[in-house]
């Protein structure tokens, strides 16, 4: 084997919480785990503030210092930690082979899929182009430079609530732009937002574009068309943060795995078994339906455990539909 | 071992006077996640194309004058700069093929 490979028994691409609970339950196994980190070591996590959800901490906790947490732990019971970014994937035989953004080739006997969501964005020319001029995906990274001005938050769900709750401590004010009548957030949210001075919701806004000036690219705000009587309006902004929520990053895996609706991975029920043995799904990559730091932390130790029982010779659940016959006495 | 020059609105001008290499500016803050998890790669960066540019950096606490006169609205935000130009400025965290290229592009 060439100094360019490594090989592990189990081999982990992601490092959320659920990577990194795979991580450790790997490693205690005896499984010698390698972890691939990914272009965002540490996941959503590292760019949210206070963490109030996550049992085990009685008073709020900060995201970047729980995901630090979670690696250390990992790291002490003998995982390896990768910095790399997984560009290829070959699942077609085993081992698995997983090369690196630099040539770096990954063969493993199992592979855990943790690389969790990526932000989405509106998919407008017009974002794309203010990108670095005002539009951003991180109000920790970038609400820095608009103190004392106006910024838009697109979204309605925690994320969006989140970010202008943070964003309305740092801006003169906060613009919270959504396309229903109602958040998805957390009431605990929401009632933190509707009580905050500085931030206003437009209801029922759909933005259709970002406008500004160029040369350097400056925002000075979005268009946004009424969802009820199809009304444009313009919203003046320094910014505009977009938190329309998170699409599973599963690119590298296009047309090797079973996906849902939405291109999350599909797994068995009650299982993280890919429809390809030996190769499990956990956290946000796969979990359309709760997409939590605890879930999917409870995800990656589930993957961590059925890698242990595949490579000891067991078979792996099936992702197809459970026999008909098979139900509980009513 | 990589060289990458920490530069403030004093350095700056110093920095980009010599137009023999290319030069790739990383903007970033202590507080920001993203930009701390380009480190290791900007490093690495540094180190394989010595030869070819010179690479900088950019605290925008330290040196809001900087970052502000260049328009830098968001960090980390990589900037490759050729003569008085810059050619390519790389927003977020990326894979570091996505630097190597526009560095490469820019020689």
């Amino acid at each position: 084997m060439s100094s360019n490979t490594s090989h592990s028994k189990v081999l982990i691409v992601g490092s959320g919480p659920a990577g990194y609970t795979a991580a450790i339950y790997a490693a205690r196994a005896g499984l010698a785990p390698i972890l691939v980190s990914g272009l965002e070591p540490g996941g959503q996590l590292t760019i949210t503030t206070d963490v109030e959800n996550y049992p085990g901490f009685a008073d709020p906790v900060q995201g970047p210092w729980l995901v630090d947490q979670m690696k250390a732990q990992a790291e002490r019971v003998g995982t390896r930690f990768v910095s790399d970014t997984i560009a290829s994937v070959d699942l077609s035989e085993r081992p698995f082979r997983l090369e690196g953004d630099d040539g770096h080739v990954y063969t493993a006997d199992s592979l855990i899929i943790a690389t969790g969501a990526k932000a989405r964005w509106l998919g407008l020319p017009s974002e794309t182009a203010f990108m670095g001029g005002g539009v951003s995906a991180c109000a920790t990274c970038d609400g820095f430079f608009y103190r004392g001005k106006t910024v838009i938050v697109v979204g309605g769900g925690n994320t969006a609530v989140e970010e202008a709750l943070f964003l309305a401590g740092i801006a003169a004010s906060v613009v919270l732009v959504h396309r229903r009548d109602s958040l998805r957030a957390e009431k605990v949210l929401q009632e933190r937002l509707f009580a905050h001075p500085a931030i206003e919701v437009i209801w029922n806004a759909r933005v259709e574009e970002i406008v500004g000036t160029q040369g350097p690219p400056t925002v000075t705000g979005v268009v946004a068309r009424d969802t009820r009587d199809g009304a444009p309006r313009l919203i003046p902004a320094d910014g505009v943060f977009v938190a329309i929520g998170h699409a599973p990053a599963t690119d590298i895996f296009a047309g090797q795995l079973a996906t849902k609706p939405g291109g999350y991975l599909k797994t068995a029920p009650d299982s993280t078994a890919t429809d390809i043995p030996g190769v499990f799904a956990a956290g946000d990559v796969t979990d359309d339906q709760f997409r939590q730091a605890i879930t999917a932390a409870g995800q990656g130790c589930m993957a961590a455990l059925e890698a242990d029982r595949f490579l000891a010779g067991a078979q792996p659940p099936t992702t197809a539909p459970a026999d008909a016959g098979d139900r509980a006495a009513s | 071992m990589a060289d990458v020059k920490s530069l403030n609105a004093a350095s700056f001008p110093a920095f980009l006077a010599d137009h023999s290499k290319v030069k790739v500016v990383r903007f970033w803050a202590t507080w920001c996640r993203p930009c701390t998890m380009l480190e290791p790669t900007y490093e690495a960066l540094a180190d394989e194309l010595a030869d070819i540019a010179d690479f900088g950096e950019v605290d925008i606490d330290k040196a809001s004058d900087v970052s502000g006169a260049l328009g830098i609205r968001s960090v980390p935000t990589v900037l490759v700069i050729k003569g008085t130009t810059a050619v390519a400025s790389i927003v977020g965290s990326n894979a570091k093929s996505s630097y190597l290229e526009a560095i490469r592009k820019a020689v």
